[in-house]
């Protein structure tokens, strides 16, 4: 198949496509499916006919969804689920030990003085804790098997409840006031949908043990940002650790960022390098699925956007 | 136990049918660290201390010949681990840099930066011992390969190799990322230099939960700065406490906890167990399973 790639053309993942017997086109006009990197902004609307379906590069679509270019009855899509599982579990696990062993708070004192807060304060994940994953797909299943020789206890929490391999116990989102208090870590992977979009507020922190901590590594919005403001000032919970933020960019005079309790990361959970180095190969997956006349393994929902 | 008294170790150690008593009629000393007298009472069998590194004690003549010495290798296995996961974990991820910045600017160096354990890549444990079999199985789930360095090359359980401390010159060449855990002795204090750093990869990262003089700082300071590798995370530093103007406070690629992996918070928690072993075992007359060779130092 001819395909365009759009709007920021990557060579090596170009090539491997074109090595799988694909024809790279300039004119999106010219193609018969667009590699789509960027945001609603530089989507070519109205799309031309000739594209078939349209491949992003990113797990997480819920924008180009909200902004009507991902709808029922509009053109096949297929996106990046499941390609960067390890990585972005990697990167959650990263944050969050770092938050329980407060490397935020030592950075900022640069001294060794800091000792004994950091001592009396830190927590420890081999000490029997309670991790709750919110939004427990595929990037759980990974981060489950991170966490399981610490011997934590794992609560997985979906839409449906099913039940999470590696999870001890599973429950439905509309359950989940059974976990809130609970648990002594929160790690929020759930996509961005109108159902989700502050689930993390002011009422749910005041549910939670004050040794609580919570990591967002999945979209900003899930957390109510002025209200996990006000959790971590008071000490209604102990600590966060986000990747992604509401607003992104975090402007750089937001309180949050002089929070020694608030670790951040500038949205690097997954990296225009990982990104880069796997498009290829997802790309002519899809592409032989496609053309076998099959779902494709990353086909997007067009009704529920993910 | 002396000098310091910790309530909760004293209960359970009296549970397993021993009795708290004044060192004076004590037949064994938990020793937390500090001044003893000297000589120590002829009724004390065997010392405890509460901790692994006996390096300082050697030094300051603490231990002198005529008792036996336990100490504490492998009870902390797990928390200085977890420690030593978190920092190079934190370390590939950028964490400091993230901090320092404090702003959201910093993404594109950091994304181009960032380090990764996924994929296929290679983890050397210096100093395998007690440290290494907690952490191989945390590292597992990351498909790391992993070479296990220790002084006499004996098997280290779920390493993919094993190599004997004067075999490994090889490894710091090969090697991703290495954690230091090896105790301070003559033939390991120095052993990260600057030609050991200018043979590492450039995106090596070192770890150290061991010692702080494993590592010469000076070199280590200028292999940061040079890019000779892209970065070192440590629970130990040389020299302890770092002082607060040292450079390596302000390196972002530096990542520094303030030897918080097995403090007495801890060891108080922890360490009853081994007490009660190696009392046992002195007992029947056996080789205390922590007992320390002197003359090794540890």
């Amino acid at each position: 198949m001819k395909f365009a790639f759009q709007p920021q053309e990557w060579p090596d993942a170009i090539a491997e496509i074109e090595a799988a017997g694909h024809t790279f086109v300039e004119d999106v006009h010219d193609a018969d499916f667009l590699v789509f990197n960027g945001g609603p902004a530089k989507f070519p609307d109205p799309l031309p006919e000739n594209i078939r379906y349209v491949q992003a590069t990113f797990a997480g679509v819920d924008a180009l969804h909200e902004a009507g270019l991902i709808r029922p009855g509009g053109v096949r899509w297929a996106c990046a689920s499941g390609l960067y599982d390890d990585t972005v579990a990697e990167s959650t696990i990263a944050i969050l030990l770092a938050q329980m062993h407060m490397h935020k708070m030592i950075t900022l004192a640069g001294k060794w003085s800091v000792r004994r807060d950091v001592d009396k304060q830190k927590q420890w994940l081999f000490d029997n804790k309670t991790v709750a994953i919110i939004g427990a797909g595929r990037i759980a299943v990974k981060l489950i098997e991170m966490l399981r020789v610490f011997g934590v206890n794992i609560i997985a929490v979906t839409r449906s409840g099913r039940t999470i391999d590696g999870a001890d116990e599973s429950h439905a989102i509309a359950d989940a006031e059974r976990v809130w208090g609970r648990a002594d870590i929160f790690v929020v992977l759930a996509p961005l949908t109108p159902e989700t979009r502050h689930m993390i507020n002011r009422d749910v922190f005041a549910q939670m043990k004050p040794s609580a901590v919570v990591v967002n590594v999945a979209r900003g919005p899930l957390v109510h940002t002025d209200d996990l403001v006000e959790a971590l000032q008071n000490g209604t919970i102990a600590g966060a650790a986000l990747d992604v933020t509401d607003p992104e960019p975090l402007p750089d005079d937001h309180p949050l960022w002089d929070i020694e309790t608030c670790m951040i990361t500038p949205h690097t959970a997954n990296t225009y390098t990982i990104i880069q180095e796997r498009t290829g190969r997802l790309v002519v997956e899809n592409a032989a699925a496609f053309e076998a006349g099959e779902r494709m393994p990353n086909e997007v929902n067009l009704e529920t956007g993910y | 136990m002396y000098p310091g008294v910790w309530p909760g170790v004293v209960a359970e150690v009296e549970a397993a049918g021993h009795e708290a008593v004044g060192l004076e009629e004590a037949e064994f000393l938990i020793y937390t660290g500090g001044p003893l007298p000297d000589p120590l009472p002829e009724s004390v069998g065997f010392v405890q201390f509460v901790f692994s590194g006996i390096d300082r004690l050697l030094d300051a003549d603490v231990i002198r010949p005529g008792v036996r010495w336990a100490n504490a290798a492998g009870v902390y296995g797990r928390p200085v681990a977890e420690i030593a996961m978190t920092l190079l974990l934190s370390q590939l991820h950028h964490v400091k840099a993230a901090t320092l910045a404090a702003s959201f600017s910093a993404r594109g160096p950091i994304d181009a930066a960032q380090g990764w354990l996924h994929d296929d890549r290679t983890v050397a444990i210096i100093g395998a011992g007690g440290i290494a079999e907690a952490l191989i199985p945390m590292l597992r789930p990351f498909g790391v390969k992993v070479i296990a360095v220790n002084r006499s090359g004996r098997p280290v359980d779920g390493a993919d190799e094993t190599f004997a401390q004067a075999d490994a010159d090889h490894v710091w060449s090969e090697a991703d990322a290495f954690v230091l855990a090896a105790p301070l002795t003559d033939e390991t204090a120095g052993m990260v230099d600057a030609r050991v750093l200018t043979r590492m990869k450039r995106s090596a990262v070192v770890v150290n939960v061991g010692r702080g003089e494993l590592i010469v700082t000076d070199d280590l300071v200028d292999a940061l700065r040079d890019g000779e590798i892209a970065g070192a995370a440590m629970d130990v530093t040389d020299p302890e406490p770092l002082p607060d103007h040292h450079p390596l406070w302000r390196l972002p690629n530096c990542t520094i906890t303030p030897h918080i992996a097995a403090t007495g918070r801890v060891a108080q928690r922890m360490i009853a167990p081994q007490i009660i072993a190696n009392a046992a075992a002195f007992e029947a007359g056996e080789r205390m399973p922590t007992e320390v060779d002197v003359t090794l130092g540890y």
